[in-house]
């Protein structure tokens, strides 16, 4: 087993170096950012506890530390690109070649009869490197958790839904998606290049469809949450309106528009019309969770299915 | 020269289909914007500027319709094509050759390895292009309706996702993807290294532009004149009464202090650095230059390696 997975390994290794390499780069920018934008942060807010705004002054008593933060924020947005593109880079290159490589070398006949059958030759050789695309996933997940935890403007607070898609453990579970994506068809087309380019644009139809349904259930799961003006709420926001405080009928804004509630006249001394407490459609932060454990689900089956249609495939395909 | 296309498009029908399939549908997406977009000038013409969206041009000079929401859905898409069909293109052009170890046949066939490389690379080029064009033309006719007061030779608005920068772009990407993919001699790990180069290319042209052109400063005067559609702005600037510039820290300074406790004369004045449309041509050709100058030494480079590489 430990000769089969240095070998799995070794057959990719200048792959399995630089994207290796890129993981590095990514988890060390990320905490490094995440690390110096808390040091700037913190020093902004002792800046505003120390040095209150004078009245009648419209701008910042800090601004200094806004020089600083801006290209950090910048520097974040990259590294967040980078959170959601290594793993997915990680699934492709180190999935596509298992199989593509040996049936485009002409090997596979080779290897294939060398082992005792192919769907342990494809599990000996698939293992190791699935294995290092959720290890390394995972690591480039809790980085970007860092980071979005680290921003000016969460305080310690839950982002709730920001940053959905570069942060957290459920990128590995993306990535284990991409990696079955490039193993199936690797071993149905039979050649490195096109089956990468094949990955890329199936890898695209599957986050775009994956984005739809988690749309769609985080619609279906909004509820309406009561605000005041002085709330601070935190969730995916859908829509909003009035609800009526005595009957606790739900009004949208359009709705509530039609019916002149907004008229000067409608209104308290908060701005709000007079019987009824604003409300937000939302799925509150709490909930974070149970989409993130959805969303695993939906790429995990996405994984399996894919993975079982590559060891089919190389089960039945023609060696050459 | 025909047999020389007929084999490029052999050993490369896959990657060429990729592009083709890619331009094309960047093309048809762009132009299905472009032409509602046109139908909303149509209509507006008609209807007059106080229906939304017709006011927009007015104000802006553009329109805020769901049609502009699509089009900005595909600027990345357009924005990356010309650099991943070069890598698409440029790295298994020798690569494949060497990975399979027929390098050292193929190159002994012909009577010299630049002979060779020129055979390969050429046809490739051309086809490329060719499958790029579409998608070239459609981010023209997508600015020409995005932007419909405004001259699109004199607009940097959607800079590299039309014409022939588009284009242009596309070589030095494919010379970069072939020498990586000679160098390294392996497809998958020649693309890692080449994608990684290709894109610090992409940046770079990103951040030198506008290619040594000296910006104007503008008065800041948006709000009299909100319509400053084509030029490239490229920062903003404070001076003093005297004209002298003025560290910004030092501006916010002074522009945070309440207006009743500050003399008028001494308040920065804010001016955005500019490069005006009417000079979007001078930087078409200063960025063309400088492709042209590095595909040259890239080029070379290429030949040079070809020349010397261990055929196995």
């Amino acid at each position: 087993m430990r000769r089969a997975m240095r070998l799995a390994l070794a057959m990719q290794r200048l792959e399995l170096w630089l994207l290796l390499g890129a993981t590095v780069v990514v988890v060390i920018a990320a905490l490094g950012i995440a690390w110096q934008t808390r040091a700037v942060r913190d020093e902004q807010l002792a800046c505003y506890r120390q040095t209150p705004s004078a009245e009648g002054d419209v701008t910042s008593p800090c601004h200094a530390h806004d020089l600083r933060l801006d290209p950090l924020q910048a520097a974040a947005g990259v590294a967040k690109v980078g959170v959601i593109g290594v793993p997915i880079m990680m699934g492709a290159f180190l999935g596509v070649p298992i199989v593509a490589r040996e049936l485009e070398g002409r090997t596979a006949h080779l290897t294939w009869s060398l082992s005792r059958s192919r769907r342990r030759w494809l599990l000996q050789r698939a293992g190791p490197p699935l294995a290092v695309v959720a290890v390394a996933s995972v690591a480039v997940g809790v980085a970007g958790d860092v980071l979005t935890h680290a921003a000016p403007w969460v305080e310690g607070s839950d982002p709730g839904f920001e940053d959905w898609w570069s942060r957290g453990p459920q990128v590995a579970v993306r990535a284990a998606a991409v990696f079955g994506i490039a193993l199936a068809v690797g071993a149905l087309l039979g050649r490195q290049l096109p089956a990468v380019l094949v990955t890329g644009g199936a890898t695209l139809a599957l986050f775009m469809a994956a984005f739809f349904v988690l749309d769609g259930w985080m619609e279906a799961a909004a509820e309406p949450i009561p605000i005041a003006p002085t709330t601070i709420v935190s969730g995916k926001i859908y829509g909003g309106g009035l609800q009526n405080t005595a009957t606790g009928e739900l009004l949208s804004d359009e709705e509530a528009s039609v019916a002149g509630l907004w008229d000067e006249d409608q209104l308290d001394e908060n701005g709000i019309p007079r019987g009824y407490t604003m409300y937000f459609l939302m799925v509150p932060s709490h909930r974070y969770g149970e989409f993130v454990v959805r969303e695993a689900g939906l790429f995990g089956a996405a994984a399996a299915a894919t993975l079982a249609i590559g060891i089919l495939v190389t089960q039945r395909r023609r060696p050459i | 020269m025909r047999r020389a296309f007929t084999l490029a498009w052999r050993l490369h029908r896959a990657e060429l289909a990729a592009v083709v399939a890619a331009s094309t549908a960047i093309a048809l997406a762009v132009l299905g914007a472009a032409a509602d977009l046109a139908e909303t000038h149509r209509q507006c013409l008609a209807i007059g500027a106080r229906v939304a969206p017709c006011g927009g041009p007015a104000e802006v000079g553009q329109y805020f319709t769901d049609a502009s929401q699509r089009a900005q859905i595909v600027y990345p898409f357009a924005a990356a094509l010309p650099f991943v069909a070069g890598l698409v293109l440029g790295v298994p052009l020798a690569s494949r050759e060497l990975e399979h170890r027929t390098a050292h046949l193929a190159w002994s066939m012909s009577r010299t390895r630049l002979r060779w490389l020129g055979l390969r690379l050429l046809p490739l080029v051309l086809l490329g292009l060719l499958a790029l064009a579409p998608a070239a033309l459609a981010g023209e006719v997508l600015t020409r309706h995005y932007y419909p007061l405004t001259d699109p030779a004199a607009n940097f608005e959607q800079y590299g996702i039309r014409g022939p920068i588009l284009l242009a772009r596309f070589v030095p990407a494919m010379l970069i993807g072939a020498t990586v993919g000679i160098a390294v001699g392996r497809q998958l790990p020649a693309l890692l290294v080449a994608g990684a180069l290709v894109a610090g290319m992409g940046a770079g042209l990103s951040v030198l532009r506008p290619f040594g052109a000296v910006p104007v400063e503008q008065p800041s005067r948006f709000l009299e004149d909100p319509v400053q559609v084509g030029n490239q702005y490229l920062g903003i600037v404070y001076r003093d009464s005297d004209g002298t510039l003025m560290p910004e820290e030092q501006a916010w300074e002074l522009l945070g202090v309440p207006e009743d406790q500050v003399d008028p004369d001494i308040l920065p004045r804010e001016t955005f650095l500019v490069i005006l449309g009417e000079r979007y041509h001078e930087i078409l050709l200063r960025e063309a230059g400088l492709i042209g100058l590095g595909s040259l030494m890239l080029g070379t480079g290429l030949a040079r390696v070809v020349r010397r590489r261990r055929p196995g």
